[in-house]
């Protein structure tokens, strides 16, 4: 009986094994393999040991894109992670066109980065964008939000937050509806008010939760890429460069495959340091409501 | 029987992901914004490459927009001739073209004849993707001594050809008539400007900024003197431009290993272009192209390519010369377009001496002169066609001042990442910078990416 239960198991499992080994395992192994050689993708490959890492290493640029994702991750997630328990609770009343409201906090979430990145340029962008239009009419000038550092920085975390908080939203949110309803009740009865009924209860019992969602914005938001380089190129003058884009440009601008290899092990390696404090720092992950 | 339609199910879904899945490419749909919208048109027209037929040529280009239709009609042209070959032009997406192009050599699928800027061949060339002509069938066709200048000199790779250049797309020193009548530089419209050094240059800058239309409240409705890019490449092509005119070397050595730039030329360039900015002359993070379209700025410098665009937007009272000698000479930046053979072994010898005979037709049909470039063959020089041209007569004579950059098998250097951000940097601090200090910037940046 259990080895039949097993085989039905592994045959439901079968698709997503066999796709996550092609799409991931492989190319993970892959990546390692090549990262110590000098890759050309049409002349053939030549060995050069540690070589690569030496170079990721003792290059500055990959210092200052390391520096500029972990500005990212701090800028971004606690915004992230703050308006996502926030617009979780409003969503979370019972009012009325709640419904409305929980799918225009989530439904940017759905869009593709392109279209995200397209939709901000217009918005913000720089001559004839819509805010400088607005704020055109009020007398003032051209406001270059991508083109000096702390406005293009405020831009990305902006754009970020408007994308993606949803995600962080609905978490909160099925946590919140775990939190059985004669706990509100029983403080209800004692007299205590919204505010305090989220002090003391809602925020105590979603610690977990919290814990959850930072670790897993921080991890993704180390992963930034797509949208920074859409809307500012990594600029100006650099300061909004990721690493991840440190990565591209270095594999697809100049075709350095061993070299951009070595640096997404090395990026590897920072997120599974990252992904085993989160694994020891959430080891009880259930929430007691009782 | 429950259990048997189960797994049926899952069998069934599992194909139709697999199925969907290789429809869809992620990554080439994140990867660009702009241009995006002309790549989904391309994408749908195209057909799939292994309809490729024996008498297809098919040929890629990164020549979209206003340039895609005219190279079009050209080939609608060469099509009716009846050569027993059709040729199809696919138009890939600017950003993505050297990728993609790399990418269809390593998977067998490449096109029969592509484009190339000629400043990148030492890279393709290097990394296996394009064919040496002495290789390919045919290149005989191709009458070697009718280019202008042996500029087919420049396309080749340690002395082998591996292109056949199309066109030069350089610097022009562009004008919008109507300011200048205004600001009193120019006394009507048809006569035709003159600038004989840079100070002259700064003089009519000056005589803009002075005009009266710039006294509303925002800035955004002045009239400014000079439409110049404060970021992206054009500020370091016009201070290559500067550099040139300060009697600059070339930037690299022959084989791109060692960089050979005149510090002292990169200084005076950098002074030059410093002025611009910190005269008030630039407008900040300006859209250069657009503000000259709109006519909100008096001169620009630019490349050949929007010459009708330009014309075009100003409905006429648009002027233009030759890249001024504003300092020792006149030399100018420009780049070409140029026709590569991608490798592809399965492509016959037939075949490729049909793609040299389509390459020689082009090069010698004067029609993409239209554009506003200069052609690279004597025939299109000195034809009917080309002089009768609009205001070809005013600058067709720069062809010999244009100078190319130097090639570099790691990094295009017209778009080294590294230097266009120490370009910022150097905009950035353009107030109190020295022009040593930012030569010294260009120079860690040029070093970093060559």
């Amino acid at each position: 009986m259990l080895n039949r239960m097993k085989w039905k198991n592994v045959i439901f499992l079968l698709p997503f094994i066999a796709l996550y080994f092609l799409f991931t395992i492989y190319p993970f192994v892959r990546g390692i393999y090549m990262s110590f050689f000098d890759w050309s993708i049409l002349k053939g490959h030549i060995y050069t040991g540690v070589e690569n890492y030496q170079r990721v290493l003792t290059d500055p640029e990959f210092y200052i894109a390391l520096r500029n994702t972990v500005k990212f991750v701090i800028y971004s997630t606690i915004p992230l992670v703050v308006l996502g328990f926030v617009f979780a609770l409003i969503v979370n009343r019972k009012m009325p066109l709640v419904g409305i409201l929980r799918t225009i906090f989530f439904i940017p979430n759905v869009l593709s980065v392109s279209v995200v990145a397209i939709i901000w340029s217009g918005v913000l962008g720089g001559y004839g964008s819509l805010v400088n239009s607005i704020i055109k009419l009020f007398g003032q000038d051209t406001i270059y939000w991508f083109k000096v550092e702390s406005l293009a920085w405020f831009s990305i975390v902006v754009i970020t937050v408007w994308w993606t908080v949803g995600f962080n939203m609905l978490i909160f949110l099925s946590a919140l509806q775990n939190i059985p309803s004669h706990v509100y009740e029983a403080a209800a009865l004692d007299g205590a008010g919204t505010v305090k009924t989220v002090l003391y209860i809602t925020f105590p019992q979603l610690k977990g939760t919290f814990k959850v969602v930072t670790f897993l914005q921080i991890i993704s938001s180390f992963k930034v890429f797509a949208q920074i380089y859409l809307v500012t190129k990594g600029g100006p003058a650099g300061s909004t460069m990721p690493v991840m884009q440190y990565l591209y440009e270095r594999g697809m601008g100049s075709y350095q495959f061993g070299f951009a290899s070595a640096i997404s092990v090395i990026i590897f390696l920072i997120l599974l340091v990252l992904s085993l404090i989160d694994h020891f720092v959430n080891k009880n992950k259930g929430e007691n409501y009782e | 029987m429950k259990k048997m339609v189960a797994i049926l199910l899952t069998l069934g879904m599992t194909l139709s992901l697999l199925a969907c899945g290789s429809q869809n490419s992620p990554s080439e749909s994140e990867v660009s914004v702009e241009n995006e919208a002309a790549s989904q048109d391309v994408s749908e027209e195209q057909p799939v490459l292994a309809e490729n037929g024996d008498n297809e040529i098919v040929f890629w280009s990164m020549l979209g927009g206003g340039d895609g239709e005219l190279i079009d009609s050209m080939i609608e042209e060469y099509n009716a001739l009846g050569t027993g070959y059709t040729v199809r032009h696919y138009v890939q997406d600017w950003g993505e073209y050297y990728n993609k192009l790399t990418f269809s050599v390593l998977s067998g699928e490449a096109p029969d004849v592509g484009i190339s800027h000629v400043t990148r061949l030492v890279q393709l060339a290097d990394q296996g993707v394009i064919k040496p002509l002495d290789e390919v069938a045919g290149s005989e066709i191709i009458s070697w001594d009718d280019f202008i200048n042996d500029v087919d000199e420049k396309a080749k790779v340690n002395g082998t050809a591996y292109a056949v250049p199309f066109d030069f797309h350089g610097f022009l020193l562009y004008y919008n008539t109507d300011l200048l009548v205004q600001a009193g530089i120019l006394d009507s419209a048809e006569e035709e400007l003159h600038i004989g050094s840079f100070e002259e240059f700064l003089s009519c800058l000056q005589k803009v900024k002075e005009l009266e239309v710039n006294t509303n409240d925002s800035k955004d409705d002045d009239v400014y003197p000079l439409a110049l890019q404060t970021d992206g490449d054009v500020p370091y092509k016009v201070w290559y431009t500067f550099y040139l005119q300060n009697g600059g070397t070339p930037l690299l050595s022959e084989d791109s290993s060692q960089l050979t730039m005149d510090d002292a030329a990169a200084q005076k360039g950098i002074e030059a272009l410093l002025t611009l900015y910190n005269e008030g002359y630039a407008g900040v993070f300006n859209n250069q192209w657009e503000d000259f379209k709109a006519g909100k700025a008096a001169f620009i410098i630019n490349l050949t390519s929007d010459l009708y665009v330009f014309d075009n937007a100003l409905e006429g009272n648009m002027g233009v010369m030759p890249m001024p000698a504003f300092f020792d000479n006149s030399k100018s930046f420009t780049d070409s377009h140029s026709f590569i053979i991608p490798v592809k072994e399965s492509r016959s010898a037939e075949k490729e001496k049909a793609v040299m005979d389509f390459v020689n037709w082009m090069i010698n049909s004067g029609k993409w002169m239209e554009t506003g470039h200069f052609p690279t063959t004597n025939t299109v020089f000195e034809s009917e066609e080309y002089n009768a041209l609009p205001y070809v007569q005013n600058y067709k004579d720069a062809v010999n001042d244009l100078t190319y950059m130097s090639g570099s098998k790691n990094t295009w250097l017209l778009s080294p990442p590294k230097t266009l951000q120490n370009f910022e940097l150097i905009y950035a601090d353009r107030e109190s910078i020295t022009a040593e200090d930012a030569a010294a910037l260009i120079r860690e940046g040029l070093e970093t990416d060559k």
